[in-house]
């Protein structure tokens, strides 16, 4: 797809799941990819991979809800790939041990705050430190990762549906702002997807179950969602932006 | 030189090299502006295409056009707004290019009015022209995509659903109307292996829409969107092809809104 080769693209929550998926499918169009994650060991480990393949990659640690950790792991990224045209904000959590089980009117303060911290703020973060250059250069795409859960939510999803919502409004108010200058933001929204981590969390009768509720009756993998984010991340959707693309398989209608 | 909000872009297709080699595809309207750019999109991936217009010279001219640059591009006659037109091309089209793989649903009518002018034939034909014939070149062509277990329909919608301009409100509540037909349609057709999506372009400078609006209100749309420029038909290629490729083969009965971020949902 036109666009995309000789790109560099920063990728967050890259070290396994959906964003070593994005991160992947970048690499085999040609573009060389930061891969962060708040793992260091799996963003190197996924990072490797990538470069086996005869692509360039770095792996980056940081904590995206930290501005000073994030600032340093995008200056790394530059240093290593030399800029970053294209930025994937996919790193994001819905619980922990400690909130898993609890009705939402019982979640603690501090774990509200990190999710919103990571799932949100993170990606304004990101957006902020990497934006005004894309701007100077006069081309950009960002695309943020949302979640289906926004349109069927759960109650004691409070905390990652708000953030998820939230990079919706976050993705068209930077759209309004960054249009003139050659860059795009968008906001991809995967269904339940069967990625590794998933599948820890919930059992098989769950994915089975959301299978059910499609119009393409299957289990959704991280492979189903690399196509559209190739489309956004490309030329061949230079004057969309401000707009969510729901991935499901015809669950979830926008 | 050119006023920045008057610059063209140029077509980028989503498509891979040879994507479609050996499929066919339907555009219907295609004898129009923004059909033949699908068609050559489509054509430019391998698929074999049949334009269907209710203008025969128009379809003809733009085949030729195509052919000219070595495509395989053909034009047939009908009005999407009577079934019995439409089964009589897509027969022909079928027996000269091949079953219908992909369809893009793209003909369509409009006329500025106040509400309570609008008669009732006015209503029927932009009824009939919008969406009428959507459901139906769609059932026509639908039998062949169950068959080969593989299909692409992408239904023309357009951002008016969402701002619900006063001055054509039965050209408004039909391209809604297309909206609810690609939902149903994509839970109807999925586990046969074809998606249905629609495409909702905002305020494009075409011909038609200059004589129907004075350039004022094209600037209007151009000030007031993220991209801050006229619309294309070059704008609507990257995504009409997005839907056809395999990049979206788990997309399905959504609406895209391509209007440079003006509209958000």
């Amino acid at each position: 797809m036109e666009g995309l080769a000789g790109r560099t693209a920063l990728v967050t929550g890259a070290g396994r799941g959906l964003g070593a998926a994005f991160a992947r499918g970048l690499a085999a169009y040609g573009v060389s990819v930061g891969v962060l994650d708040i793992d260091g060991d799996t963003a190197t480990a996924t990072a490797n991979e990538i470069s086996d393949t005869g692509a360039r990659a770095v792996g980056l640690i940081a904590d995206i809800s930290d501005r000073s950790a994030v600032l340093e792991a995008i200056t790394g990224c530059e240093d290593a790939l030399g800029r970053i045209d294209i930025l994937i904000n996919n790193a994001g959590f819905g619980t922990t041990k400690e909130t898993a089980g609890l009705e939402w009117h019982e979640w603690p303060e501090d774990a509200w705050d990190a999710v919103i911290d990571c799932n949100l703020k993170g990606a304004f973060l990101a957006c902020q430190a990497v934006a005004p250059k894309m701007m100077e250069r006069g081309w950009g795409r960002i695309v943020n990762v949302s979640s289906a859960t926004v349109w069927h939510p759960l109650a004691n999803g409070a905390a990652y549906i708000a953030s998820k919502a939230g990079l919706i409004g976050l993705t068209r108010s930077l759209a309004t702002g960054v249009g003139e200058h050659g860059v795009t933001v968008n906001t991809l929204v995967p269904g339940l997807t069967k990625t590794d981590h998933m599948a820890d969390l919930y059992p098989d009768e769950q994915f089975e179950s959301f299978a059910q509720l499609r119009a393409i009756p299957r289990v959704e993998l991280p492979a189903d969602l690399v196509g559209t984010a190739l489309f956004l991340c490309s030329d061949a959707s230079a004057f969309v932006t401000g707009q969510s693309f729901v991935v499901d398989g015809g669950h979830v209608f926008d | 030189m050119t006023d920045p909000k008057h610059i063209k872009p140029k077509a980028v297709s989503a498509l891979s090299t040879g994507e479609l080699e050996g499929k066919t595809a339907l555009v219907t309207g295609g004898g129009g502006v923004i059909g033949p750019a699908y068609a050559r999109a489509l054509a430019e991936s391998g698929a074999a295409v049949a334009l269907v217009d209710i203008d025969a010279g128009k379809a003809q001219r733009a085949a030729k056009k195509l052919c000219l640059d070595g495509f395989k591009v053909q034009g047939w006659q009908a009005d999407v707004g009577v079934k019995a037109d439409i089964e009589a091309a897509v027969l022909d089209a079928q027996n000269v290019l091949g079953g219908i793989d992909i369809l893009i649903n793209n003909a369509g009518y409009a006329t500025t009015m106040d509400f309570e002018d609008i008669s009732e034939a006015e209503f029927d034909k932009v009824l009939n022209a919008n969406l009428k014939g959507a459901f139906f070149v769609s059932q026509v062509c639908v039998p062949h995509m169950k068959e080969k277990g593989w299909g692409r329909i992408v239904n023309l919608t357009s951002t008016v659903s969402k701002i619900g301009p006063g001055d054509l409100p039965h050209y408004v509540a039909t391209k809604t109307g297309v909206i609810g037909l690609t939902r149903s349609l994509a839970r109807a057709l999925g586990k046969h292996g074809i998606t249905v999506n629609a495409l909702a372009p905002g305020m494009v400078a075409t011909e038609p829409i200059i004589a129907l609006y004075p350039e004022s209100a094209l600037d209007n749309h151009a000030a007031r969107r993220s991209i801050k420029r006229w619309e294309h038909a070059e704008d609507l290629v990257g995504p009409l092809t997005y839907y056809c490729s395999k990049h979206a083969d788990f997309v399905t009965g959504q609406t895209m809104l391509v209007d440079g971020g003006q509209q958000f949902d």
